[in-house]
């Protein structure tokens, strides 16, 4: 046995931790050894990327400093091998993985299709031409078809199918693009697609199949499509019959429907892009991003009706590119769901859930192990703000210095659960609402799963403090620790936690729809002065009541009967009007305000999504309007901010003054109290948080005004700030409860 | 009506108020405990104390609703009501005249009833110590078959019919308390189901599995404790609830669940699917506003006890609510 002291040879093993696996890391890893002469292996691990590295010790630590540089966001932890009776290795090695119990590393995001694999699907003499589930290290789906860490084919929906001779030696051959591709297929060995009509029968395959659909589509039909994360409905976005008929059987009269294009320079077609929005479109994340809308646009009028945004996508994946290419034109992509139910994502079950809405079905044999929707985000200035936290975006993870393994089940509505595990909080893929049966069954289903992918057993279950929220329900009966967590701490430390701030003082502002106080009034328009574990309410919007409860929020028409009534009671028009007021639940919702505001302003009745109204109040707004109107800020403890001189106002300009004008002085008004909040607690940074901060142009003003003041103002960021963050506040407040 | 009044002006007040009214024969006057004589056949018992502000609403008072009330406990559980007790809680200051009328009202409902009041108590307690008056009524029945009503019986594919149309109880109560001043008022549903259940049970047999009357908590409460002692889910399409217009508009303005709102003569029956024309028959040639209607059926349980199709595509959980009327909408 040689002295391998004695030649210079040192051996020794590396640990990355924090790295996203399957994104070609051990292969990257690989070439560098090999390019360096380095021996040894490198494997996936549990605990993260495991490294051995035989060499001269200058290139060993040569070698280190590559590493570090390479992956600089992943933590670096060395050790000197024992090499005592182990032979030297001839050559660098991928190696099988290793499972156990603790898991460091963080589970891999689906990645949209990267330009190579783009180039090649496209290109008539290769090989992959025209196969629509191409991929390699740097894209494909990942945690949408994986059952277990670590990332491994054997661990993926991709064990199904076994590589063929041609995909196996790319697979192993160091210099070729799918090295240690975990993803690899071809047409001879991957996953196949088929067209099917509603009774399952099929009417064309492979090549043909995609074509077919594509035809079907530009003939006026709605196809569902499965695509990555489950099922899509796809019908052309130039086709007002299509989209209207669309709308018509998935019961969505009004909400917007998003559209995907082939690249930006189509997407400017209809749509105004900066560079910020370029990139998050071309990001491998692939979210909806919410745009602005060009005035004359080539798209049907029912894509985003009443709405001055529109949202727009590239091609997720070869199918989807190959399906804009043979059709065409820009194409409506949207969850395939039931109104009200979850995302859709079995075959087995396909055609009879969504046979009422598509006239054609594009099936594929590749399983989704977990389900999840399209991500959304807008940009606001030049920060990147997620909506809704799904494929690409979520499981997302965060460091903390908490270890304690607690889960997190967020709110009632856009509910996604968040863990807290090993030094990370990680926040599930958005599910949905809790108000149907089926999207109650899909919430405990999806725990399970991260429950067996994350091999993870809380000891605390954290929930809201909302009695009535089926989470509530399940938290308290499925946990024998279970913590309440009041709504807009939740917000506010979720936000806490987005801009670092968890060991200080902040001032909250959380403005939202719905979220139970301590009082047991409904509160919406907060302010608080919040540390991690506590918190206090110095402000709030002045309280006033929701006639008929939950019905008031989808006719906004009797919220503004209900504001008028506290100016004037005369107004009330009826006996039973005034009963259903005095009787309504008190809310003090800055939400709801812009729901009555809108109503007022726009003549709006009825709404048929949340946020609706508000949605077409900011759309409205004339951008060059320069006044305000004015909250009152009174002296009470806490502090009131009485609406009723806003509202005085806005009766008093409609007669005279344009709507649009009226909108935006509204949204400076709202704008201006949030400045005035934080202008008052200019020692603290101010952290905006809540549904109402979705508000693109309120949010713009906010932060223009903020820089004028200069006042510290923290933006919306990856964290949503509406409910689909709570989850991660919710975390971050209980698990401050159980340190003290 | 004053309290703390001596024995004579108390004996005097039930002598001449109350067992004149209610007839001779019935309240054993002079005795501490009545004799209801050999009773043979099985005896059902149930006991229910009433208040309701006002007094008096459109449809009922507080007089017909404790008689009908405890009958209607009795016909439910699948018996035959016999005998009733009355005990009086009266709120000094009450007048002659207010009592009187009530009275009235139990007497007229025990008779139309087919049941006797044996037995009876009076208190007169001071202001504010009670809203008017307070009654118990407890119930006396007896069985005339073997079969008990008993919702373990439920099985998935079983038919839930509704006697009539729902939650008009509830809002009459409330359109007179507030004065809500609908024209027409609502009128409560209160009406005695002893005749009605007889012929049911008689017709249906065994494949009658339970009944009961959607009294407070409404229909939902029944199919909550439905699904709960039979381990099924109940389905109920909010399509084929039978509502009256006016009722609908009462519901929507105050944003009230039809299914959440008190019925006082309208009850719920699971029965055998196959049956459903035999039950609804039978409901049509008793009620008194028509109406009776399928409103969903039992299955397996899933997740939720109790679910409601309210045509938007999926099925939505009715849930108990705990802090009633607070929104979830964020
Ligand atoms: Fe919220
Ligand atoms: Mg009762
Ligand atoms: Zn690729
Ligand atoms: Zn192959």
């Amino acid at each position: 046995m040689f002295d391998l002291g004695s030649i210079g040879i040192t051996a020794r093993r590396f640990r990355l931790q924090g790295l996203v696996q399957g994104q070609g890391i051990r292969p990257t890893i690989a070439n560098l050894a090999t390019s360096n002469g380095i021996k040894g292996h490198v494997r996936n691990s549990p605990s993260g990327v495991e490294i051995q590295a035989w060499g001269d010790e200058p290139v060993i630590t040569n070698f280190k400093k590559m590493l570090q540089t390479t992956f600089a966001n992943a933590v670096l932890r060395q050790w000197k091998l024992k090499t005592d009776g182990l032979t030297a290795p001839d050559h660098f090695r991928i190696i099988e993985s290793t499972s156990g119990p603790q898991l460091h590393t963080t589970v891999p995001l689906d990645l949209a299709i990267c330009s190579d694999c783009l180039t090649e699907v496209r290109n008539s003499a290769d090989r992959r031409h025209g196969y629509p589930f191409t991929t390699c290290t740097r894209c494909g789906p990942r945690y949408s078809m994986l059952n277990a860490m670590p990332f491994d084919r054997d661990s993926t929906s991709m064990s199904a199918f076994p590589m063929c001779t041609r995909c196996a030696s790319e697979y192993r051959d160091p210099r070729n693009r799918r090295f240690h591709a975990q993803t690899i297929a071809c047409p001879d060995c991957g996953p196949q697609c088929w067209t099917a009509d509603r009774n399952g029968h099929t009417i064309a395959d492979k090549a043909e199949a995609l074509q077919h659909v594509a035809e079907r589509i530009r003939r006026g039909d709605i196809a569902a499509v499965k695509g990555i994360g489950g099922y899509q409905f796809i019908c052309d976005a130039t086709n007002g019959h299509a989209v209207s008929e669309l709308r018509r059987r998935k019961l969505r009269p009004t909400k917007p429907l998003p559209v995907m294009v082939g690249d930006v320079d189509s997407a400017q077609q209809f749509a105004s892009i900066n560079a910020t929005e370029r990139d998050a479109l071309q990001s491998t994340a692939n979210p909806i991003v919410l745009l602005r809308g060009l005035e004359n646009r080539s798209l049907c009028r029912w894509i985003s009706p009443n709405l001055n945004t529109i949202g727009v996508m590239l091609p997720t994946s070869a199918l989807h590119a190959l399906l804009l290419d043979f059709a065409g034109r820009p194409l409506v992509v949207t969850s395939g769901n039931v109104h009200g139910s979850p995302l859709v994502f079995q075959n087995s079950v396909a055609a009879c859930k969504l046979g009422d809405i598509a006239d054609v079905f594009l099936h594929h044999d590749r399983e989704i192990s977990n389900p999840i929707d399209d991500s959304v985000v807008q940009c606001v200035g030049e920060q990147v703000v997620t909506i809704r936290a799904a494929r690409g975006i979520a499981p997302m993870t965060l460091s903390t210095s908490m270890s304690r393994p607690m889960l997190a089940v967020g709110g009632h509505q856009k509910v996604a659960p968040a863990i807290q595990t090993n030094e990370s909080l990680v926040l599930m893929p958005h599910i949905g609402d809790m108000d149907s049966e089926s999207g109650r069954v899909r919430f405990i289903e999806s725990i399970d799963r991260l429950q067996s992918l994350y091999q993870f057993h809380p000891s605390l279950v954290a929930h809201d403090a909302h009695p009535n929220y089926f989470a509530t329900d399940w938290a308290v009966q499925h946990s024998d620790s279970a913590e309440a967590v009041q709504h807009h701490h939740a917000h506010v430390a979720a936000a806490m936690h987005e801009h670092q701030l968890l060991d200080r003082s902040v001032l909250g502002i959380s403005f939202d729809g719905t979220g139970f106080g301590r009082d047991e009034t409904i509160w919406g328009g907060e302010v608080l002065l919040a540390r991690r574990s506590s918190y206090q309410r110095i402000g709030h919007l002045r309280p006033f009541r929701l006639p008929g409860g939950e019905s008031a929020i989808k006719q906004p028409w009797r919220i503004a009967a209900s504001l008028r009534s506290q100016i004037n009671e005369q107004t009330v028009a009826s006996q039973p009007l005034r009963v259903a007021i005095e009787q309504g639940p008190i809310t003090s919702s800055m939400g709801r305000l812009f729901d009555a505001i809108a109503s007022i302003v726009l003549d709006i009745e009825s709404v048929a999504f949340e946020g609706e109204a508000a949605m077409r109040l900011e759309a409205a707004c004339d951008r060059a309007e320069t006044n305000s109107y004015e909250f009152q800020i009174t002296n009470d403890d806490p502090l009131q901010f009485d609406w009723r001189p806003v509202l005085i106002d806005v009766e008093n300009d409609l007669p005279h003054v344009s709507r649009d004008r009226i909108a935006m002085r509204f949204h400076r008004a709202v704008a201006e109290l949030v400045i005035k909040m934080a202008d008052r607690h200019r020692e603290l940074p101010c952290v905006i948080t809540g549904g109402v901060f979705q508000n693109r142009t309120l949010s713009e003003l906010i932060q223009t005004l903020s820089e004028i003041n200069s006042l510290d103002i923290r933006m919306p960021g990856a964290i949503p700030i509406n409910d689909g963050g709570l989850a991660i506040g919710q975390l971050v407040v209980a698990s401050s409860l159980k340190e003290r | 009506l004053s309290h703390g009044e001596g024995g004579r002006a108390m004996r005097r007040l039930i002598r001449d108020q109350i067992a004149a009214k209610l007839g001779r024969g019935n309240v054993q006057l002079h005795s501490d405990a009545a004799c209801l004589g050999r009773i043979t056949k099985e005896i059902a018992i149930t006991t229910d104390s009433y208040v309701v502000s006002p007094l008096f609403f459109p449809g009922g008072d507080i007089g017909s609703l404790a008689v009908h009330g405890t009958v209607n406990d009795l016909a439910m559980a699948g018996a035959t009501p016999c005998y009733l007790t009355l005990s009086l809680i009266l709120e000094e200051g009450l007048p002659l005249a207010t009592l009187g009328r009530v009275i009235d009202s139990v007497a007229e409902a025990a008779s139309n009833c087919d049941v006797k009041i044996v037995a009876g108590d009076t208190k007169v307690v001071p202001k504010g110590a009670a809203d008017g008056i307070f009654i118990n009524t407890t119930g006396v029945g007896v069985h005339s078959t073997g079969q008990r009503m008993t919702a373990s019986r439920i099985q998935p594919g079983d038919a839930l019919l509704v006697s009539g149309p729902i939650a008009r109880h509830g809002l009459a109560v409330l359109a007179a308390r507030e004065s809500l001043g609908f024209d027409p008022p609502p009128e409560s549903d209160s009406a005695p189901l002893h005749r009605i259940a007889a012929e049911l049970l008689e017709t249906l047999g065994d494949d009658l599995r339970t009944m009961r009357d959607a009294t407070r908590g409404g229909i939902a409460a029944v199919m909550h404790e439905w699904a709960e002692e039979s381990a099924n889910a109940m389905w109920i399409d909010e399509s084929q609830l039978p509502l009256l217009p006016e009722s609908r508009g009462v519901c929507e303005l105050l944003g009230l669940d039809p299914l959440l709102v008190a019925n006082e003569g309208t009850f719920v029956a699971a029965i055998a699917p196959h049956r459903v024309d035999d039950a609804l028959s039978v409901m049509r040639s008793h009620s008194r506003c028509g109406q009776p209607a399928q409103i969903g059926h039992a299955r397996a349980r899933e997740l939720s006890p109790v679910l409601v199709s309210r045509g938007l595509g999926a099925d939505q959980p009715l849930d108990e609510p705990i802090a009633a009327m607070l929104p979830r909408i964020c």
